[in-house]
């Protein structure tokens, strides 16, 4: 939901180790490389190993002498970091699906890298999205369940709910669209609860 | 890929959709990651996506453990290090193993040295265990923020202390454990002042 434009000042902070800016940074990529990564590889524990290695190999060269010389160029660059560990890994699993060119269709995803995105809805969020789903006309949910969960080609699906593939893609747009807006109306922040991946959350007692 | 050409051509919703060749999608990640507004359109649409997809998870999947569970099995290697972290809490049968008293390693930062000392090693990948340390008192603090990061710097716990508890001893118990990898316990004076203190640690 935060929309951010990135500077060399933001780098700077980066580079300098400013905890805001690190929490910022984590928090803003985190669910970006989830998107995509889950888009590329089967199983959480995958996403989960590349994910990290993006990051770390990000912050060594953001630290590293040469640095990333164009702060507007940060999301670039990520998404580099992010294609080479992916390349690396697809080179490390020869003969697997994943190395497929690139093979792509949300149906393949298995259920386990699904579960990766999950992450990005928590708490209230959730809420929002579902009151949101609850909203539509039904024949529209149901259509955006077959979509997403149904290991169908979609052709098929939309030939089923007599709609075509425009269709599809507006009717995602204008869900987005009443998420954003019943969002904006809260002011609410979407945060990531990073702690809630983890197999117990550490607490701080005396 | 520019702009306006992702909102001309719904990449958005193309790319959730999984519509796109491999090579426009890569075209697009390459401008989303950079492009805060496209960002935002794909992270929006992802949320509804992953909604409808735990729709049909919710009804088939146990249910996910509770704060409340959490917080006991907390509560539980509390007691077991001597600590009275909460009382009165029903445990749930699946957490009945856990009720019985179990030893948990226990690892004092206390002789380690923080920023550049050696890196403790613990040996608890995966195990519950507790980790012993002090916070060195910093003037005018009113409170500590306290931190586990780890290497790729995400924040995977965080908790404040009093300033009255600087130079007390505190305990950071993990009920879940930790994956083996690189970790970092820092603890930060608020309003900032003085460097903060990091002991950066290894579990094995």
């Amino acid at each position: 939901m935060e929309l951010y434009s990135f500077d060399d000042d933001y780098v700077r902070r980066l580079r300098e180790g400013d905890r805001w800016t690190e929490e910022h940074f984590h928090r803003y990529f985190n669910e970006l490389l989830l998107i995509k990564l889950r888009s590329r590889l089967s199983s959480m524990q995958a996403i989960d190993d590349a994910r990290q290695e993006v990051f770390v190999r990000v912050f060594r060269t953001l630290r590293s002498p040469e640095g990333v010389r164009d702060g507007r160029k940060l999301g670039s660059f990520v998404n580099s970091v992010c294609n080479n560990v992916l390349f690396e890994s697809y080179r490390g699993r020869e003969g697997r699906e994943e190395a497929a060119a690139g093979a792509y269709d949300q149906s393949d995803i298995a259920d386990d890298a699904v579960s990766a995105e999950d992450a990005l809805v928590t708490g209230e969020t959730k809420a929002q999205v579902q009151k949101v789903l609850d909203g539509l006309d039904s024949k529209d949910a149901k259509l955006l369940r077959s979509v997403f969960l149904e290991e169908r080609d979609k052709n098929e699906i939309c030939r089923e709910y007599g709609v075509d593939r425009d269709y599809l893609r507006v009717l995602l747009h204008r869900a987005k669209e009443r998420f954003r807006s019943a969002f904006l109306r809260r002011a609410e922040i979407v945060r990531m609860k990073p702690s809630d991946t983890e197999t117990g959350k550490p607490s701080l007692r005396r | 890929m520019e702009h306006a050409e992702a909102i001309d051509t719904m990449a958005a919703e193309r790319y959730l959709l999984g519509e796109m060749t491999p090579e426009d999608r890569d075209a697009f990640e390459e401008h989303y990651f950079g492009c805060g507004a496209c960002a935002s359109d794909v992270r929006d649409g992802a949320m509804i996506r992953a909604a409808v997809r735990t729709q049909k998870a919710n009804r088939t999947r146990q249910p996910r453990r509770s704060v409340r569970e959490w917080l006991t099995a907390a509560a539980i290697v509390g007691v077991i290090a001597g600590i009275p972290v909460m009382q009165n809490v029903s445990l749930r049968g699946q957490l009945a193993r856990a009720r019985a008293p179990q030893f948990v390693k226990t690892f004092s930062f206390v002789t380690a040295g923080a920023r550049g000392g050696e890196e403790p090693s613990l040996d608890a990948g995966g195990h519950p265990f507790t980790i012993y340390f002090e916070i060195p008192p910093q003037p005018n603090a009113r409170r500590y923020l306290v931190e586990v990061v780890d290497a790729s710097r995400r924040v995977l716990a965080k908790d404040s202390v009093a300033a009255a508890a600087a130079g007390e001893g505190q305990y950071l118990s993990f009920p879940g454990g930790l994956k083996p990898g690189r970790y970092s316990l820092e603890v930060h004076a608020e309003p900032a002042g003085s460097p903060g203190t990091v002991w950066s640690f290894i579990v094995r």
